[in-house]
């Protein structure tokens, strides 16, 4: 075979090993999965772009108004394009270079090294490639086109528009792609590799929730760009040095485009100062675009030097003998004495943490519950004055409402977690070590859940309540989040009947219809709660009071839960209904 | 001293007959091999005997009842080795015992003193801690062995549990199952190496096609077919071609273009 057609089979290999993960099935149809992916993100991108080009069409619009508005579309697109391409690039983070398991496979074959890694290279290049194009390509045809949709531009100018739109949010992609491929490799030449295996889940975990939260206040934050420009704090954010580069290219193609003959005389009127308003950011552009040249430069400098580096040597399927990993005995100790007292409680408890903070699909599925929570609390803070706050009176209720809705999320995520089997393959152990003792390794899951979900989330937001209330009364809130979160999550495994991340997954039928209605309810329960702790903070009492209601409201939950007439016993390997088998509920 | 008996197991897939009606008896202190070729329906008995799968037809008998009546009951008697050792693999190989221990509610000082005992004498000390899915095959394979001896079971299941295993983890392996029988453990062994269930086994059944061809004393097959070994007993019931001829075509297919 030659060379040719050897890197073109691995390049091929390499990039359907990009599909193998927990999310799809051994047997679902690749292909098929592929057409459905790539046609919703056309869709959603088509969408998009239309309804935000909606207001271009609408009143007509001078050149210097439409090169005005348009900076924030145009940093919406950038933005969008950087997180999802860095997005994508952090949920391939360990695919992203030939792994060990790639290196035992292929470097027994008598293949050259360098046509190995020149494939792997070129898949993630077809990937990264392939997910800007797929995002910007709907974009770039639709908001140039939309943008001066009034104005006489020739046709050539608004090519010119749409092939500039392409090649800045591709390009921004692109780097956001390059830029944590470089992180990666990075950390991989600096630590050692069993660091690195320690340090390199914590690192994805914590992109996931920066990234996720970044994704959802893409749109609160693209607004009035004209103004944040010249902020000084903006001129860090990498969307704003693109959007510089942007506005170099194609800002005079827009404002100076030939004027519609509709134009009122209102508009007219205020031409001249947006057009001053517009040329004199004009400089800063050109600082931005020269910094997104530097930055960009430098992303790919260091992800080369890094990618060499590591590329010497394939990393080693050996195993690294080392000391015995040590132990927290104490706090071990300490949670089988207090917390976990009994064998199948500790089984539920210990196996539930291991689950949910080293199985990757678990692992994501409540990072992406922590990146709402986050975005849900920057929302909420960026539109108050928190100057002069002295006490639990002066906070408004929506800051409270921080605390519940970020562990409410994790713990929606957790209930959705525990009914996805950490390995389907492997729950063949528990049918054998299974001695029908559902309640008790549930209740191990449930304190699994207070202990390394909720408590942690708690710990999150402290800092922020101690420096509006003081450490006693955040401290307080504290107390009246986790007897909160143990409500919660009496709720959520109130008829829950199986064995948590064992049982096969069988998908709700009924999600879909109750979605909204879910969310819109626990948004509400989670203001009501938020309103109710104000008050219980301003009086000792009250506070009281309320952390007494939470402990019976659980202890009731709990006795009615162990009074319902327990089911069969647990069916491991559950089949879906006959329609979920024929898919009718997609 | 209870005993297992397979009555009339029966599977099919889809229609195909993967096991067709096993009758055989397992009695304590005894280390009987289950041997056929592959596709002849020996993982499926097994998997059948555990609970995993359920038969078509027939039953398993432990101590004069269905095993079904009271799976959880029947299963705190069993081990067993699969040949597939699935496991999770995030979990560290004390951390999967650990879980498999205290499912069984094996106290925790026992508990303990059993992992430690398993990993020293397995050789895995130094890994105990390391993510299952760094292991090779034959760490994983010490891992399901320890895990299937755990809770001291009465039968134990093993189907081919040399798999991966180095020289001397094999030689101990069947030191350990003889010191099982000898002990009042049922077991059960499938394996495709004859060498070693002519030397474990007291007695074999052999199964072809789903169905069972013999189930005698290694000694009295020996006599009864006129042959000196296992192996020519196991090549005069299942196998029908001459291995020496395919072997010779398949090197031609293999030198063929060269």
């Amino acid at each position: 075979m030659r060379a040719t057609s050897i890197h073109a089979t691995l390049t091929r290999h390499f990039l359907r090993r990009f599909l193998e993960n927990d999310l799809i099935s051994p047997e679902a149809d690749r292909s098929q999965l592929l057409a459905v992916v790539g046609a919703a993100l056309f869709s959603v991108t088509l969408l998009i772009s239309l309804f935000m080009s909606f207001a271009y069409i609408g009143l007509p619009r001078t050149p210097s108004q439409l090169a005005l508005s348009a900076l924030n579309d145009r940093y919406f697109y950038i933005s969008l394009s950087m997180v999802v391409s860095a997005l994508l690039a952090v949920a391939q983070w360990d695919s992203l270079v030939v792994d060990v398991r790639d290196a035992a496979i292929l470097e027994p074959l008598p293949v050259r090294p360098m046509t190995i890694r020149r494939a792997k290279l070129a898949a993630v290049a077809i990937l990264g490639g392939a997910a800007a194009l797929i995002v910007n390509l709907m974009p770039a045809l639709v908001f140039p086109w939309l943008l001066v949709y009034h104005t006489r531009l020739s046709v050539t100018a608004m090519l010119a528009l749409m092939a500039i739109h392409a090649i800045v949010t591709i390009a921004a992609g692109a780097i956001a792609y390059v830029t944590i491929i470089a992180l990666r490799e990075t950390l991989a030449a600096v630590l050692r590799p069993r660091t690195l295996a320690a340090v390199s889940p914590l690192v994805q975990g914590s992109l996931i929730v920066a990234l996720g939260s970044a994704l959802l206040l893409i749109p609160p934050s693209s607004d009035r760009i004209a103004q944040r420009v010249l902020s000084d704090a903006h001129v860090w954010s990498p969307p704003m040095w693109f959007l510089g580069a942007y506005e170099v290219m194609a800002g005079d193609i827009v404002r100076h485009a030939p004027r519609s003959p509709a134009l009122g005389p209102r508009a007219l009127a205020a031409e001249p100062s947006a057009g001053q308003a517009y040329d004199r950011r004009k400089p800063q552009f050109d600082a931005l675009a020269r910094r997104a040249a530097t930055a960009s430069w430098l992303v790919i400098l260091v992800a080369a030097a890094a990618y060499s580096w590591n590329a010497r040597r394939f990393p080693s399927a050996g195993l690294v003998q080392s000391r015995r990993r040590a132990r927290w005995h104490a706090g071990r100790r300490l949670v089988q004495m207090l917390i976990a007292r009994g064998q199948t409680i500790r089984a539920g408890f210990f196996f539930t943490l291991a689950a949910v903070w080293r199985s990757n699909l678990h692992r994501l599925t409540l990072a992406c519950a922590g990146a709402a929570g986050v975005a849900a609390a920057v929302v909420t803070l960026s539109g108050l004055d928190l100057e002069g706050v002295s006490g639990a009176r002066d906070v408004p209720t929506g800051v409270f409402a921080i605390q519940p809705m970020f562990y409410g999320a994790l713990l929606v995520a957790f209930r959705h977690g525990i009914r996805v089997p950490a390995e389907l393959r492997a729950n063949w152990a528990f049918q054998l070590a299974w001695r029908d003792r559902g309640r008790p390794f549930l209740a191990g899951v449930r304190r699994a859940a207070l202990a390394g979900i909720v408590i942690p989330a708690l710990l999150v937001v402290l800092p922020l309540f101690a420096y509006l209330l003081g450490l006693p009364l955040a401290l307080a809130h504290a107390a009246l989040g986790l007897a909160g979160a143990a409500v919660v999550l009496e709720v959520l495994l109130f008829s829950y009947e199986k064995v948590p991340f064992t049982c096969t997954y069988v998908p709700s039928e009924n999600l879909k219809a109750f979605g909204i209605p879910y969310v819109v309810a626990f948004l509400t329960g989670a203001s009501i709660f938020a309103g109710m702790e104000r008050a219980a903070l301003q009086d000792p009492l009250a506070w009281l009071r309320l952390v007494g209601l939470l402990v019976l409201i659980t202890g009731g939950l709990r006795v009615a839960s162990l009074r319902r007439t327990s089911g069969p016993p647990v069916d491991f390997d559950e089949a879906p209904t006959t329609t979920q088998r024929l898919g009718l509920h997609t | 001293m209870p005993e297992l008996r397979a009555r009339g197991l029966t599977k099919h897939f889809s229609g195909v007959i993967a096991v067709r009606n096993v009758d055989f008896t397992l009695r304590s202190g005894e280390i009987v091999g289950y041997l056929g070729p592959n596709g002849s329906g020996k993982t499926t008995t097994l998997r059948m005997v555990a609970g995993l799968v359920d038969p078509s037809s027939g039953r398993v008998e432990y101590d004069g009842r269905n095993v079904r009546d009271d799976l959880i009951a029947f299963r705190h008697q069993l081990g067993y080795v699969p040949e597939e050792p699935y496991l999770y693999p995030f979990l560290s190989g004390r951390e999967y015992l650990e879980l498999i221990g205290r499912l069984r509610e094996i106290p925790d000082r026992l508990l303990t003193m059993k992992i430690d005992g398993f990993l020293e004498l397995f050789g895995l000390t130094g890994a105990a801690d390391q993510a299952i899915a760094s292991y090779s095959k034959g760490m994983r394979q010490k891992i399901v062995i320890s895990a299937a001896l755990l809770h001291d079971p009465a039968v134990i299941l093993f189907d081919e549990p040399e798999s991966g295993l180095d020289v001397t983890t094999t030689l101990v392996l069947r030191h350990l199952i003889r010191l099982l029988a000898e002990r009042g453990k049922a077991v059960l062994y499938s394996s495709h190496i004859l060498e070693v269930v002519e030397r474990v086994c007291s007695r074999v059944i052999v199964l072809y096609k789903g169905g069972v061809v013999a189930d005698d004393s290694v000694e009295h097959l020996q006599a009864l077919m006129s042959r000196s070994s296992l192996e020519g007993v196991f090549s005069q019931l299942v196998i029908k071609e001459d291995p020496a001829r395919i072997a010779s075509d398949l090197a031609a297919v293999a030198a063929l273009g060269s």
